[in-house]
């Protein structure tokens, strides 16, 4: 349940005044709701010209709902204010207080036992100090201090032996916490370091960023929660991350999907060198977190740092106007994720209008041909059948009309009409590629293909009579014939005179000509002798099949005039 | 007249590929926070560059069972090393944490250890503690048992007079001879 | 001169009077906190004890002494005691819990064999009844129980629903605040025979024995009768969520060893040794005839 208030200011606002005299008297620490901070995903406070988007302040309002701060308990307050002022006004007037305190949260005193923030001992820096390393880390949910989300603890540890650390009570500022006392390990950091040579907690470093991700190679990604640690800070945490979101623009749906590619950079000046993450909004809803990563050498050299801070992103997005919000992901200490910026985009579809379709089959028909079955419609005119167009092995074949009903194909669209096609075409034996195109009836130039198959019409021999010739008491037949289905091998002719079969017989001779044509192996030519009567004759050659199941085609025919 | 009721000698407890054997006067609770379902999944840095589609939910988080147990009650809602509980307690009282890791732990150096470990006073110190408390002293120790990487976290509420302290410690060894982890 | 005197006193009239107001108004809380405590005003209200619920009784034996002055009169003399049912009643032995939590926690909870007292308020998701009993628990926006730490003593609370095959996880989220301590177990239901929810059951950690149980219109009116049935060995046991600390936790612990030895000793809380009286005659002769808790 949050304790959220709503405040634009960054850090978090001081407990009231009689609470705060209460606590003192008491000699505890004040506590303090911190408020979502400033640019955080859950406040939105925009740097990119665009408005504020409704959703995202829908979570700072409820907030304001549960702050909890009444005139009841002013009253009670005061009362309480005016006992203690009875008991040691000067003391507390007196005693400099500054705002700086609230910012270090709860149990900020050595007594408390926890350890301290790095940043306190390490010269303002969120990192570790020297002859350290990191332990482990743990995280408090729902942290302020990260919009909402998860805020990261990362220990570390001294090493044991060295003697480089002393136990001892941080005593600059309000985090007065314990330095290199604790003896106590997360574990799930520099799984090299057995416990025996781990010493004490130094100092613990913070980050939106989970440590996983930050440290990766270094920390693994099992969990730890002690939502205690929430507020727990320091004053020196304190930058927040900069960027500019440089552009956002229609990616014209390359890679063939609809979306918005954007560019800019960030980075986080508490660790510059650091390659930190942005979080992408569209139309108020969280898309992902993408990291930084591409080279920007202005950047470089405008800040001083070395990485490669910018991003270049292509977002999913449907056709139609678009917000796009970026938010800098924290990785030091500092109190917001920032907005970097906030733009306004278009998507257009490029293929809105065009014919579309799907060629469902192509397969082989009877005798040799070829069928092809789909369905295509233009939505400039969704009740109307157009045509396709049929290219073969990359000749055109011709084009034919819609017109099969396809009661599916209206159901899905919500369209009229009868958008099916079946087309049959003869082919000969072999191996065919076709292409089919939806011919555009409305806006546009463009036939889109709709689709694309292949198909081989084997298991018909091929052949041809080139010779039929007579003699005195003979015919002579010449001619090759073969069978797709096993190019390389002889087959069998078989001739017929005068519509009665002869005799089968077989190919064998060499014929380079046809193997160059056809691309075959094996010798396929005949050249048959024939006796026969005087007088004219009807000869007949068929190419017996060897392959699947199929007739036996004509391979010639012809009539001769036998010599007496 | 109504004479007072004899606890359960034992009382067994287990889940979550845990379990553990719980004495008189001891309660547990074992636990896997689940796994978070926000908006967000931080990309891997393999995948920067045009056409991201990112994904949801916190890519790559383990959220591993826990197992608390304690001779006094345990609050509902603790921290994973027990904060919220160990401020309860008094110089009688004993914490124990029992904590999963995953597994591209098994075989390292820190989790090298074998087995479910025992205790003994010399493993004390009032420093050992996550959050240090006034007369509270800790022990922490790293192992694996049945390939599951683990953490032994023990909370003691005594430091002096050593008596005390050991006769806390024979009660933690009879704790943990009756903690069980289940292969995956 | 004058104008500057003149805004001093009216600023010193203003804070005056706001001093005074805070202290009226603190003063009225007092009293509306006793007269809670007090179980309320009949007839105020709506509400009414769900229809057929038992009134809530405490076991006998239990010391009446809602006043700490009186129990120092008390000494010399056996302690009063007063079986406020009227009859002498066999209280059942208690059960320790074992279930899980709408986090999908499994938990063993004690409540048998414990220096403390636990209080288990047995609630359902559906019955009209408990609706006051969850409001009570979700008071001022922090931890019902901290509410009614004044009303429980130091005994721990413990809301009891049934199994997740009989209750809804969804709707007990949306009822149950967080931080109340919540556990989902059908046997626990069946362990201490409860007829219906809402209902309230006081065990006496020591004992291990029943020591109150019945229903209530509400969790702050029952607390009242609760505190009554909470006895020394509650006060002496584990906090509930309030950190506060009544006492330095070294003698906390020493009073828990002297007590832990008088039982083993047998002298139990109403023995007349430890009010300097008579082992025999006539002081002696009430307490036999008072039917009490002996080891």
């Amino acid at each position: 349940m949050s304790i959220f208030s709503p405040s634009g200011a960054a850090g978090a606002p001081r407990a009231g005044l009689a609470e705060r005299l209460v606590n003192r008297l008491a000699g505890r620490r004040d506590r303090v709701d911190p408020a979502p901070a400033v640019g955080s995903p859950v406040a939105v406070l925009d740097r990119g010209g665009a408005e504020p988007d409704a959703e995202l302040t829908e979570i700072s309002e409820g907030d304001a709902r549960g702050s909890g701060r009444s005139r009841r308990g002013f009253f009670g307050g005061a009362a309480l204010v005016g006992a203690a002022m009875a008991v040691n006004p000067w003391g507390y007037l007196v005693r400099p207080a500054s705002a700086y305190d609230a910012v270090c949260g709860l149990d900020a005193e050595c007594a408390d036992g926890y350890s301290v923030f790095c940043c306190t001992i390490n010269g303002g820096s969120n990192s570790c100090p020297p002859n350290s390393f990191i332990g482990g880390w743990w995280k408090a949910d729902s942290s302020s201090f990260c919009g909402g989300a998860a805020r990261y603890y990362i220990d570390c540890n001294a090493f044991r032996g060295q003697n480089a650390w002393q136990c001892r009570c941080n005593d600059q500022g309000c985090d007065r916490r314990r330095v290199a006392c604790n003896q106590f390990r997360y574990g799930q950091c520099r799984l090299d370091i057995p416990a025996s040579q781990t010493g004490p907690v130094v100092c613990r470093m913070v980050s939106c960023t989970p440590p996983w991700q930050q440290y990766a190679g270094v920390c693994t990604s099992t969990s730890a929660t002690d939502n205690r640690t929430a507020t727990h800070s320091a004053p020196c945490n304190g930058r927040e991350p900069i960027g500019s979101f440089d552009t956002a623009v229609d990616s014209g749906g390359a890679g063939g999907r609809l979306g918005i590619r954007i560019t800019g950079w960030a980075l986080d000046q508490d660790l510059p060198e650091q390659e930190i993450q942005v979080a992408v909004y569209l139309d108020g809803a969280g898309v992902a977190w993408f990291p930084t990563g591409v080279a920007r050498p202005d950047v470089n050299a405008a800040f001083g740092v070395p990485g490669n801070h910018g991003f270049d992103i292509v977002v999913p997005a449907a056709a139609g106007g678009h917000t796009v919000t970026v938010f800098a992901i924290n990785v030091g200490g500092g109190a917001a994720n920032p907005v970097i910026g906030s733009r306004r985009v278009t998507v257009t579809d490029p293929n809105a209008g065009l014919p579309r379709g799907v060629l469902d089959s192509v397969s082989t028909g009877p005798g040799n041909t070829m069928v092809l079955q789909g369905w295509a419609f233009d939505p400039d005119a969704p009740g109307e059948a157009i045509q396709v167009a049929v290219y073969r092995n990359g000749q055109g074949e011709g084009w034919w009309p819609t017109g099969v009903p396809r009661p599916d194909v209206n159901a899905v669209f919500g369209i009229p009409g009868q958008h099916g096609f079946r087309i049959t075409i003869p082919v000969a034996s072999g191996d065919h590629a076709v292409d089919v195109f939806a011919i555009n009836v409305g806006g546009g130039s463009v036939n889109p293909v709709i689709g694309s198959g292949r198909v081989r019409d084997a298991g018909f021999p091929l052949g041809r009579l080139d010779g039929l010739s007579a003699t005195a008491g003979e015919v002579r037949l010449s001619g090759w014939a073969f069978d797709p289905d096993d190019p390389g091998a002889a087959i069998h002719v078989a001739v017929y005179r005068d519509g009665i079969g002869i005799a089968w017989f077989p190919t064998g001779l060499a014929r380079p000509d046809v193997n160059g044509v056809f691309g075959i192996p094996g010798d396929h030519g005949f050249d048959i002798r024939v006796p026969t009567s005087p007088g004219r004759h009807e000869f007949t050659v068929f190419a017996i099949n060897v392959g699947a199941p199929g007739p036996n085609p004509v391979v010639g025919s012809g009539s001769v005039q036998v010599p007496g | 007249m109504t004479a007072p009721m004899s606890p359960p000698a034992v009382t067994p407890l287990s889940g979550y590929g845990l379990g553990v054997q719980l004495p008189a006067g001891w309660e547990g609770r074992i636990s896997r926070r689940p796994v978070p379902t926000t908006s967000f999944t931080p990309q891997t840095r393999a995948d920067t560059g045009p056409g991201n589609a990112g994904a949801d939910g916190w890519l790559g988080e383990q959220m591993l069972p826990v197992l608390h147990a304690a001779n006094f009650p345990l609050p509902a809602v603790r921290g994973d090393y027990g904060s919220s509980a160990v401020e309860r307690m008094g110089r009688q009282h004993i914490f124990i944490g029992l904590l999963e890791f995953g597994a591209e732990c098994l075989g390292s150096a820190l989790y090298a250890p074998l087995g479910v470990p025992r205790v003994s006073l010399a493993d004390f110190h009032p420093n050992a503690l996550q959050r240090r408390l006034p007369g509270q002293s800790g022990c922490q120790m790293f192992f694996t048992a049945a390939d599951r990487p683990c953490c032994l976290y023990v909370v003691i509420g005594s430091w002096t007079p050593p008596a005390t302290v050991a006769a806390l410690i024979e009660q933690v060894n009879a704790v943990l001879s009756g903690i069980e982890v289940a292969a995956r | 001169m004058t104008t500057t005197l003149l805004i001093v006193l009216f600023a010193l009239v203003v804070v005056l009077a706001v001093l005074v107001v805070g202290l009226l108004r603190a003063y009225a809380d007092v009293l509306r906190r006793l007269h809670a405590l007090d179980g309320g005003s009949p007839g105020q209200g709506a509400d009414r004890l769900p229809v057929g619920a038992p009134e809530f009784r405490m076991s006998a034996g239990v010391q009446d002494l809602p006043d700490p002055s009186r129990r120092a009169a008390a000494t010399g003399s056996a302690a009063a005691t007063k079986d406020v049912t009227g009859r002498e009643a066999e209280w059942p032995p208690a059960h320790d819990l074992a279930g899980q939590t709408l986090g999908g926690e499994v938990v063993t909870v004690r409540a048998v064999g414990v220096e403390h007292d636990t209080v288990l308020v047995f609630l359902s998701s559906g019955c009209t009844g408990c609706a006051s009993f969850w409001r009570d628990l979700a008071r001022s926006g922090r931890s019902g129980v901290e509410a009614l730490t004044g009303g429980l003593g130091s005994a721990r609370l413990v809301v009891v629903t049934k199994g997740p095959d009989q209750e809804s996880e969804l709707l007990l989220a949306d009822l149950c605040p967080p931080g109340i301590d919540l556990v989902m177990s059908t046997q626990a239901w069946d362990d201490y025979g409860v007829p219906g929810s809402p209902y309230v059951l006081v065990v006496n950690g020591r004992s291990g024995r029943v020591a109150g149980e019945g229903s209530g219109t509400s969790l702050t009116q029952v607390s009242g009768l609760i505190r009554q049935s909470v006895g020394d060995g509650g006060a002496l046991g584990v906090g509930l969520a309030s950190q506060a600390v009544r006492k330095p936790r070294s003698d906390t612990d020493r009073e828990v060893d002297v007590d832990r030895a008088l039982l083993a000793a047998g002298i139990g809380p109403g023995h007349p040794s430890l009010y300097g009286g008579d082992t025999t005659g006539p002081a002696a002769d009430r307490t036999a005839d008072q039917p009490g808790p002996r080891r």
